[in-house]
C-alpha cells in the first residue's frame, strides 16, 4: 500500500473540492485533492455560473440586493428550518467569493436571474439578480457548460498553489483514529491501494444522483419509475457513506426537483417543444397549475411529485403545434435547440413508430386519454371547461397568463406525460457553520469537513430559485470555508475564520 | 458551373440567398464529415441561409457568415469546403444589400423567398365559390358562398395551395406593396 | 533537433509532428482528432498552431519538425481557428452531458473545458440518434459521435477489421457500420479499440460488462482478472492460435504448475466472464489450457527460477494441489522442502477424489515429476508429525494443506444402514483399485460434481441404475452443465429439486423417499427453507445410496491450531494460523473448493511463508520473453458466429463400463481454430490514454 502525507485532504474535485482545495492552499496547507474521474469540476461543468450577494458586479450592474437582505428571504423561502447561521455566513460570504474568483482570471458575462416569473406573481416568485454566469472564454454567449472556464481557472490556480490532484483515484473510506479523522484510504485507475493522512479531509463528492439505491433508501423515489433525474456518472453517494460511517449525524436527503423525460436526450426535441404554457393535467385529466408556471422547473416538479402517479401530461392541438412552428415558443428555453419545431415532425413520428410511451396523439380527447391513461370523462370536462374559458378568455380557476388561454379544439392532439426530474441529490451530512462534521448529537468530528451538496441541508424542501445560482453557490462557498477552517485546525491556528 | 461562377453570374429573376441555400443543400461537403470547417462549416451555412430565406435571419448573421467563411476558407481539408466558403464571401460582399434586406425583413428582392410573400384575395375577380377555403390546411381563408374571400395573414403559412387552387385567377402574392383588399368577408360583384 | 515553441527551445524527433514534439516536452495543446496511436488528418483544427513564415494557421499534427522551426500555440490566428472549430463542435453536440456515460472521463468535455468556449452565437443543431444497445458488448450512442474518425481509424487501420466507417443518414454524417449491418454481420472482431479510443461518450463499454469493484483493467480482460492464479489468459490463447504450444504452456506455467491437470478438471470461472460469450459463446479456455499443457516439450524448464540455497526448512503436511504448489515455490526460492503424505501416492483430492476417466495417473504422474525437478522431497505413506513438534525439530515454517478428505452424512433416518456410503470413501476406494461393492440400483444424494462423480464410477463399476437427487433445480446445481449432460448419456436419473426424506429398509438400505420441492431458497437469516409439493412422496427402491453432500478436514483437532467451524483450521487474510511460523491453505481453511483455488492458495502460502523466513515474497518467473503482440488483426469473416470447438468424447455405450479416458484433447488444429475465437481483449490495454490538459 502507497503511503502519502498532507495538510489537507480533499475527497473529490467537483466545484466545492476545487474551492476547498484552493482555500486550504491559499492559507498554507499542503493539499492532496483525490478524484475519481479524469476532470476537475464535476458536475459544475455542465452549469453556467454561481450566486453571489454583494459583488463588484452586482454593485456595476446596480443590483442593490444585500447579503442581509438575501439571508432574510432564503430564511422567508425555507421557513426557518434549516441552519441560519450556515445560511448567514454563506451569503455574507457569497459576494466577496465572485471578487475572489475574478482575482483568479474568472470573468463573468453578468448577472441574471434564472427566469423571471408573470408579473402578478412577482413580488414572491421573481428571481433576483444573484446569477452570475460565467463569460465564455474569447467573449461568446454563455450557454450551458459556461462554468467550465471558471473550473478550468480554479484548477490552475489550484495547481499554481501546490495542490496535488491524484486523477481516476476514489477515495474508499476514511481512517478513524482517537475519534479524530486522521486520513483515507483511496485505490488508484490501476487498483492499488494508498494510504494518505492528514491533519483534516475534507469530503465533497456531490451527492447521490448516480445510485438508485440510495435514492429510494433516503428520499422514497424510485429511479426510472417515479423519478428520472440526472444520473451524473460517479455521483453514488460516496461522501454521505463514508461521513456516515464516521459517525457523521444525518440530515433528511432531498432531490433537486425539476421534471424531464425518462430518456430526456433521445427525445430532447419533445422535451423542448412540450415544455409549453398549453394544457396540463394529472392522470384523473384534471388541471393542477396555472400553466404560466411551467418555465419554473423547482415548482413544476414538486407539483407533478404531488400528482397521483407522480406524472403529469402535457396537452395541445394542431393549431397550438402550427403557432409554435410558425412564431417559436410561448416560453423560449435556453436549453433546447433553437429549431425545436422545425424537428418537432420528424422526432414525434420516430417516437410514436417506436412505441416511445409517454407521447400520444389521437384524433380525439376520449382516444388520447385513453391512450395516454388518463381518465377519459375527467379529461373531456377538463378540455371542455378549459376551451369555455378560452373563448371567454379568462381562467377562472387559476388565473393563468390569458396570453396563453389557447383551446385545444383542432385534431389531432399531441400529448406528452412528463415525469419528476432532478438535478442530483441535496444534503445529508450534519455540519455546523464551518462545516466541521457533527454527530446526531451535534459534537462536532475532529478533522472532518464536509461541503457541496453532500452537505447542502439549508434548502429545505425546494431549490430557492429565487436566488439564482444557489447550488453553486452553496458548493463554492461551503468549499472556501472548509478549506479555511481545515487549514487553520490543520496547521494549528487557534482563531476561527 | 461552380458555385462561384452561379454567384457572378446572378440572374435578375434569382434570390442570391436562395441560389446559396440550394448550392449549399448539394454541396459534397455535406456527405463527408472528415474536418469540422467543412461539415460543421457546411451544416452552419445551411441552417443560416435556410433561416433567412424562411425570414428567421438575425441581425448579425451576415458578420457571422464572413467570420466562418473566412476560417473555413483556409481551414477546411480540401477544396470543395475552401470553394464554398469562397463562394459565400464572395456573395456577401457582392450582394451585401440582399442580405440584409431578407434579414431586416424588407423582402427578398427577386420574389423567391415564399416567406417574405403575401396571397391576397382581389375583390374584384373572387366569386366566392370556396375552392380556395377548402384547400386551406391552415384555415386561414374566411368566406362563405358568394362572398369575397379573406386571407387572414396570422394564420397563413405562405403554403400556395389556394392560389393553385383558384381558377379565376382572383389570388395574387405581393411583396412589399400589397392591394387593396376587405378585412371581412363581401358579397360578391364578379360574375 | 531543436524547435522552438512559444520561444521555448525543445528536442524534437525528426519526422515528428509538431503536436507529437509539443506534447512530448509537457507543453500542452489542445487536440481531439489525432490520438497518440493513429496517423494524424489533421480533420477538427483544435491543434492550430502559428508557425514563423507561415501566413496562416496550421494543425501542430500535419506539420512535421524542421530544426529551428519557431512555432507559435497561441497566437491570435490559430486561436480563431482553434475557437471557432471547438465552438462548431458543440454546436451540433447535445448539451446534456449530465445524461452522458462518459461525464467526468470525456476528453470533449475536457477540452471545452481548457477553451472554456461557448457555441452560443451558432445555430444549435443535435440530431438525436437512436442508441443502439443490439450489438453484444458495445454501446452506440452516436448522438454524442463528433466525427473525428478516431474509431474508424482504429478499425480501419490499427486492427485492420475494416468494420466502421463514416456513414450518411437522415441525422447526418457519423461514424457508424455502413449499410444497416449490425456489428456482428459485418465481421466486428468485438476487439474494443473504438470504445478505447472514442473520446465521447459515443461508442462504449456495454453498463453490464463494467463492474465498479473491479479495477478498469480487470473490466477489460474480465478472463484474466477471474482466475484465481490469475493465468495470463489472452496471452497463452495468442501462442496457441500461432500454434506454438511450448510458449503456451510457459505463459500458464508463469502461474500454476500444473496446466495439464488444470485443463482436465478446473472449474473455469473464467469462461463464465469471458467476453465471448456475449457475442455468442465463450472461449473454450480450459480445454485450451490442456491443448498446451498436451503438447508441450518442456521447453519452459530452460528458464526456471532456482534461487541460491538459504539454509531455511519449510515442511507441508499433504501434498494435494495447495500443498505440492507451495513446496514447489518455496522449493524454487532456494529453501528446503519436506512435504509429508499420508496416502500412498501424492495429488491428494486430483489422486483420490477425481475419478481416473477424468484425471488419470500418468498425467498426474507426469506433472508432479516436473514439479519434484524444483528439489523438494516428497515423505509419501507418511503421517506428518503435528506443527509444533515440526518446528521444534528444526522446520522454520508448516503449512498445513490436508484438505477436506472426510464425507459427510446428514442426519437421515436409515442413514447408518448398511449399503450407505460417504462419497469421499467410496471415490478412494474405487481409485485405489479395492471398490466398495454396489448392487443393480445405486441413489447418490447431492448435486455437486462430487455427485456425479460418484454417480458415474457406480455406473462404471456394474451399477445398472444409478440416481442422482438434489434439492437444487438443475440450473442451480453445482455440477457443471458438462457433467450432468455427460451423466446423462451414461444413465444417470437425475431428481433435481427433490429433498430426501428417508432412507427405507431394516437390515440394508433397500429405497429412498423422495418428495418434490415447490420453492427453495434461502430467508434473511440465511436459513434454507424448503417448501415441499404435498403428496408428491414417491419411493425409489435401492441397493446403495451414497451421501454426496460436502466434505470436511480429518484430524486437524489434534494439530494444536485454532479452529473454526467445526474441523476447519482458522487462518487469517495472510494464511496464517494461530501458530507463530505455520500456516494452512487450501481447503482446510476454505471448505471445499476446486483445484484452481487451491493452487492460487499454494502460491500465497509459498509468498507469506517465504516472507517469514526472511525472503522478499516474490515468487514470480519469467518463463519466456515478453513479446508486443501486434496490434494489427484483421478482418475474419462470419467472426462472430465462429461455432466454440467441441473435444472428442468417447461413446457413451462404451466409456460407461470402463474408467478410460471420457474427453480426449483438443487436436493442434482445434486448439489453433479455437484460439481464433478469442477477442484478444488485452489488446486495447495497449492503447494510449491520451493525457489531458490537467495533466501536463
Amino acid at each position: 500500500m502507497k503511503q502519502m502525507e498532507a495538510d489537507v485532504i480533499v475527497v473529490a474535485a467537483g466545484l466545492s473540492g476545487l474551492a476547498a482545495s484552493i482555500s486550504a492552499a491559499e492559507n498554507g496547507a499542503k493539499v492532496l485533492t483525490f478524484e475519481k474521474s479524469t476532470t476537475t469540476g464535476g458536475a459544475a461543468n455542465m452549469g453556467m455560473g454561481p450566486l453571489g450577494v454583494g459583488s463588484r458586479i452586482q454593485r456595476e450592474h446596480m443590483v442593490s440586493l444585500t447579503p442581509g437582505e438575501a439571508f432574510r428571504k432564503h430564511m422567508y423561502f425555507t421557513h426557518y428550518r434549516v441552519d441560519a447561521r450556515m445560511v448567514r455566513d454563506y451569503y455574507f460570504k457569497s459576494g466577496e467569493t465572485i471578487d475572489w474568483l475574478q482575482e483568479m482570471g474568472v470573468e463573468f458575462a453578468g448577472v441574471q436571474r434564472a427566469f423571471s416569473a408573470p408579473e402578478d406573481t412577482r413580488p414572491y416568485s421573481d428571481g433576483e439578480f444573484t446569477w452570475h454566469v460565467v463569460q465564455p472564454e474569447g467573449g461568446g454567449i454563455p450557454g450551458p457548460r459556461a462554468a467550465t472556464a471558471m473550473t478550468k481557472k480554479m484548477t490552475e490556480r489550484a495547481t499554481d498553489l501546490g495542490v496535488e490532484f491524484l486523477f481516476e483515484t476514489p477515495v474508499q473510506k476514511l481512517i478513524k483514529e482517537d475519534g479524530k479523522v486522521v486520513g483515507v484510504i483511496a485505490k488508484d485507475k490501476n487498483g492499488e491501494e494508498i494510504e494518505a493522512r492528514a491533519k483534516a479531509v475534507i469530503v465533497a463528492t456531490g451527492g447521490f444522483g448516480d445510485n438508485p439505491v440510495m435514492i429510494k433508501e433516503q428520499t422514497g423515489y424510485e429511479f426510472g419509475k417515479t423519478i428520472f433525474n440526472f444520473a451524473v456518472p460517479g455521483m453514488k453517494g460516496d461522501g454521505l457513506k463514508m461521513c456516515w460511517e464516521a459517525g457523521a449525524g444525518k440530515e433528511p436527503c432531498t432531490m433537486e426537483l425539476m421534471y424531464q423525460l425518462p430518456d430526456n436526450m433521445n427525445h430532447f426535441i419533445l422535451d423542448g417543444a412540450f415544455r409549453q404554457p398549453c394544457l396540463w393535467v394529472n392522470r384523473n385529466g384534471e388541471r393542477f397549475m396555472p400553466e404560466d408556471q411551467i418555465g419554473n422547473t423547482t415548482f413544476t416538479g414538486n407539483a407533478i411529485t404531488a400528482q397521483p402517479g407522480m406524472v403529469a401530461f402535457a396537452i395541445f392541438d394542431s393549431k397550438l403545434l402550427k403557432k409554435y412552428k410558425k412564431n417559436g415558443p410561448d416560453i423560449p428555453s435556453h436549453v433546447h435547440p433553437h429549431d425545436l419545431y422545425d424537428h418537432f415532425d420528424e422526432q414525434w413520428e420516430r417516437d410514436l413508430a417506436d412505441g416511445y410511451e409517454p407521447c400520444t396523439q389521437a384524433d380525439t380527447i376520449e382516444e388520447l386519454a385513453e391512450k395516454a391513461g388518463i381518465d377519459v370523462d375527467g379529461l373531456v370536462a377538463q378540455v371542455e371547461e378549459y376551451n369555455e374559458m378560452c373563448d371567454g378568455g379568462f381562467d377562472e380557476i387559476f388565473e393563468k397568463d390569458r396570453r396563453y388561454m389557447q383551446p385545444i379544439a383542432k385534431a389531432p392532439f399531441y400529448c406528452l406525460r412528463q415525469n419528476v426530474g432532478a438535478y442530483g441529490s441535496l444534503g445529508g451530512v450534519k455540519i455546523n457553520h464551518k462545516t466541521q462534521v457533527m454527530t446526531q448529537e451535534a459534537k462536532v468530528i475532529p478533522g472532518l469537513y464536509c461541503v457541496g451538496t453532500d452537505a447542502c441541508n439549508i434548502f429545505g424542501d425546494s431549490y430557492p430559485f429565487i436566488l439564482s445560482g444557489n447550488t453553486m453557490g452553496f458548493c463554492l462557498n461551503s468549499g472556501r470555508i472548509a478549506g479555511e477552517n481545515a487549514a487553520a485546525e490543520a496547521l494549528g491556528d487557534d482563531f476561527d475564520f | 458551373m461552380t458555385t462561384l461562377e452561379h454567384v457572378k453570374a446572378l440572374k435578375d429573376t434569382e434570390c442570391i440567398v436562395d441560389v446559396l441555400l440550394n448550392e449549399v443543400k448539394k454541396n459534397e461537403c455535406k456527405t463527408c464529415g472528415k474536418c469540422t470547417f467543412g461539415y460543421e462549416g457546411i451544416n452552419q451555412l445551411e441552417m443560416i441561409l435556410s433561416d433567412i430565406t424562411e425570414k428567421k435571419g438575425r441581425p448579425g448573421d451576415i458578420e457571422l457568415m464572413d467570420d466562418l467563411c473566412g476560417v473555413m476558407k483556409e481551414q477546411s481539408l480540401c477544396e470543395t469546403g475552401e470553394e464554398i466558403a469562397a463562394a459565400v464571401l464572395e456573395a456577401i460582399s457582392a450582394y451585401r444589400k440582399d442580405f440584409e434586406d431578407h434579414i431586416s425583413k424588407r423582402g427578398c428582392r427577386a420574389g423567391v423567398c415564399k416567406k417574405y410573400m403575401t396571397y391576397h384575395v382581389l375583390a374584384a375577380k373572387c366569386i366566392g365559390c370556396g375552392d380556395c377555403m377548402d384547400v386551406c390546411e391552415d384555415d386561414a381563408i374566411l368566406g362563405k358562398k358568394k362572398f369575397v374571400h379573406v386571407i387572414v395573414q396570422d394564420e397563413c403559412t405562405q403554403c400556395g395551395k389556394c392560389l393553385e387552387a383558384c381558377d379565376e385567377e382572383a389570388i395574387v402574392t405581393a411583396g412589399a406593396i400589397k392591394p387593396r383588399c376587405p378585412a371581412k368577408p363581401i358579397p360578391c360583384k364578379a360574375k | 533537433m531543436k524547435i522552438f515553441i512559444d520561444d521555448r527551445e525543445i528536442e524534437a524527433k525528426e519526422g515528428q509532428s509538431v503536436l507529437d514534439a509539443a506534447l512530448d516536452a509537457g507543453i500542452f495543446i489542445p487536440h481531439l482528432c489525432s490520438h497518440p496511436d493513429l496517423e494524424a488528418k489533421g480533420g477538427c483544427r483544435l491543434c492550430s498552431i502559428e508557425v514563423e513564415g507561415e501566413d496562416k494557421a496550421v494543425p501542430a499534427c500535419e506539420t512535421i519538425v524542421k530544426d529551428g522551426m519557431k512555432v507559435t500555440v497561441n497566437g491570435p490566428k490559430a486561436e480563431k481557428v482553434r475557437r471557432m472549430s471547438m465552438e462548431l463542435i458543440l454546436a451540433s453536440h447535445p448539451a446534456d452531458c449530465t445524461g452522458c456515460p462518459k461525464y467526468g472521463k470525456c476528453e470533449l468535455q475536457s477540452m471545452y473545458q481548457y477553451m472554456g468556449v461557448s457555441p452560443e452565437r451558432w445555430r444549435k443543431k443535435s440530431r438525436p440518434v437512436p442508441n443502439n444497445d443490439s450489438n453484444p458488448l458495445i454501446s452506440h450512442l452516436f448522438t454524442r459521435c463528433i466525427r473525428c474518425g478516431r474509431c474508424i481509424r482504429a478499425c480501419q487501420d490499427l486492427r485492420g477489421v475494416k468494420v466502421l466507417d463514416y456513414i450518411n443518414t437522415p441525422q447526418g454524417i457519423r461514424a457508424g457500420i455502413p449499410d444497416g449491418k449490425s456489428l456482428a454481420e459485418a465481421g466486428c472482431r468485438f476487439c474494443g479499440a473504438c470504445i478505447e479510443v472514442c473520446p465521447t461518450g459515443s461508442i462504449v463499454d456495454q453498463v453490464k460488462i463494467m463492474k465498479d469493484n473491479r479495477s478498469y483493467a480487470d473490466n477489460i480482460v474480465p478472463c484474466r482478472a477471474t482466475c484465481p492464479a490469475r493465468v495470463d489468459i489472452p496471452r497463452f490463447i495468442r501462442y496457441i492460435k500461432n500454434g506454438d504450444f511450448d510458449k503456451a504452456t510457459a505463459v500458464i506455467r508463469e502461474r500454476v504448475p500444473f496446466p495439464e491437470t488444470l485443463g482436465s478438471v478446473c472449474t473455469h470461472p473464467c469462461e463464465t466472464e469471458c467476453k465471448r460469450g456475449e457475442v455468442n459463446e465463450p472461449l473454450s479456455i480450459c480445454r485450451l489450457k490442456r491443448a498446451a499443457g498436451v503438447n508441450d516439450s518442456g521447453a519452459w524448464k530452460a528458464r526456471v527460477r532456482k534461487d541460491a540455497p538459504t539454509g531455511k526448512k519449510a515442511a507441508v503436511i499433504g501434498a494435494g494441489p495447495a500443498g505440492l504448489t507451495a513446496a514447489y515455490y518455496l522449493a524454487k526460492k532456494g529453501h528446503e522442502v519436506t512435504v509429508f503424505e499420508k496416502n500412498p501416492k501424492a495429488g491428494g483430492q486430483c489422486r483420490y477424489g477425481i475419478p481416473y476417466y477424468r484425471l488419470p495417473d500418468e498425467l498426474l504422474d507426469k506433472e508432479i515429476d516436473a514439479m519434484l525437478e524444483s528439489g523438494f522431497t516428497l515423505k509419501t505413506d507418511t503421517e506428518a508429525p503435528a506443527p509444533a513438534d515440526l518446528l521444534a525439530s528444526g522446520f522454520d515454517t508448516v503449512l498445513v494443506a490436508v484438505g477436506t478428505h472426510q464425507g459427510t452424512k446428514l442426519p437421515l433416518e436409515g442413514g447408518d444402514l448398511p449399503g450407505v456410503y460417504l462419497n469421499a470413501e467410496f471415490l478412494k476406494r474405487s481409485r485405489m483399485g479395492d471398490p466398495m461393492p454396489v448392487g443393480e440400483k445405486v441413489m447418490i444424494l447431492g448435486g455437486g460434481s462430487v455427485a456425479y462423480d460418484c454417480a458415474r464410477t457406480a455406473i462404471r463399476l456394474g451399477a445398472k441404475e444409478v440416481h442422482v437427487a438434489c434439492l437444487e433445480s438443475p440450473e442451480k446445481m453445482t455440477a457443471s452443465k458438462d457433467e450432468i449432460e455427460e451423466g446423462a448419456e451414461e444413465g444417470v436419473i437425475l431428481h433435481a429439486a427433490h429433498s430426501f426424506r428417508r432412507i427405507t429398509g431394516t437390515d440394508k438400505a433397500e429405497g429412498v423417499e423422495l418428495q418434490k420441492i415447490e420453492r427453495f431458497y434461502f430467508d434473511e437469516n440465511h436459513r434454507a427453507v424448503i417448501d415441499l409439493v404435498e403428496g408428491s412422496n414417491q419411493i425409489i427402491p435401492v441397493d446403495n445410496v451414497i451421501f454426496a453432500v460436502g466434505q470436511k478436514p480429518f484430524g486437524t483437532d489434534k494439530m494444536g491450531l485454532e479452529l473454526t467451524h467445526g474441523p476447519y483450521i482458522a487462518a487469517d487474510e495472510n494464511l496464517a494460523t494461530s501458530m507463530a511460523g505455520v500456516y494452512a491453505a487450501g481447503d482446510v481453511v476454505t471448505g471445499t473448493k476446486t483445484v484452481i483455488d487451491a493452487i492460487a492458495a499454494g502460491r500465497k502460502a509459498a509468498e507469506q511463508m517465504d516472507l517469514f523466513m526472511g525472503g522478499d515474497g516474490d515468487i514470480s518467473e519469467e518463463l519466456l520473453d515478453n513479446e508486443v503482440p501486434s496490434p494489427f488483426i484483421g478482418h475474419i469473416d462470419g467472426f462472430a458466429a465462429l461455432k466454440r470447438g467441441e473435444p472428442k468424447v468417447a461413446d457413451a455405450k462404451e466409456r460407461a463400463h470402463s474408467f478410460s479416458l471420457v474427453e480426449q484433447p483438443f487436436s493442434c488444429d482445434q486448439a489453433k481454430c479455437e484460439a481464433e475465437r478469442c477477442l484478444q481483449c488485452d489488446l486495447r490495454l495497449q492503447l494510449t490514454r491520451p493525457k489531458l490538459w490537467n495533466e501536463y
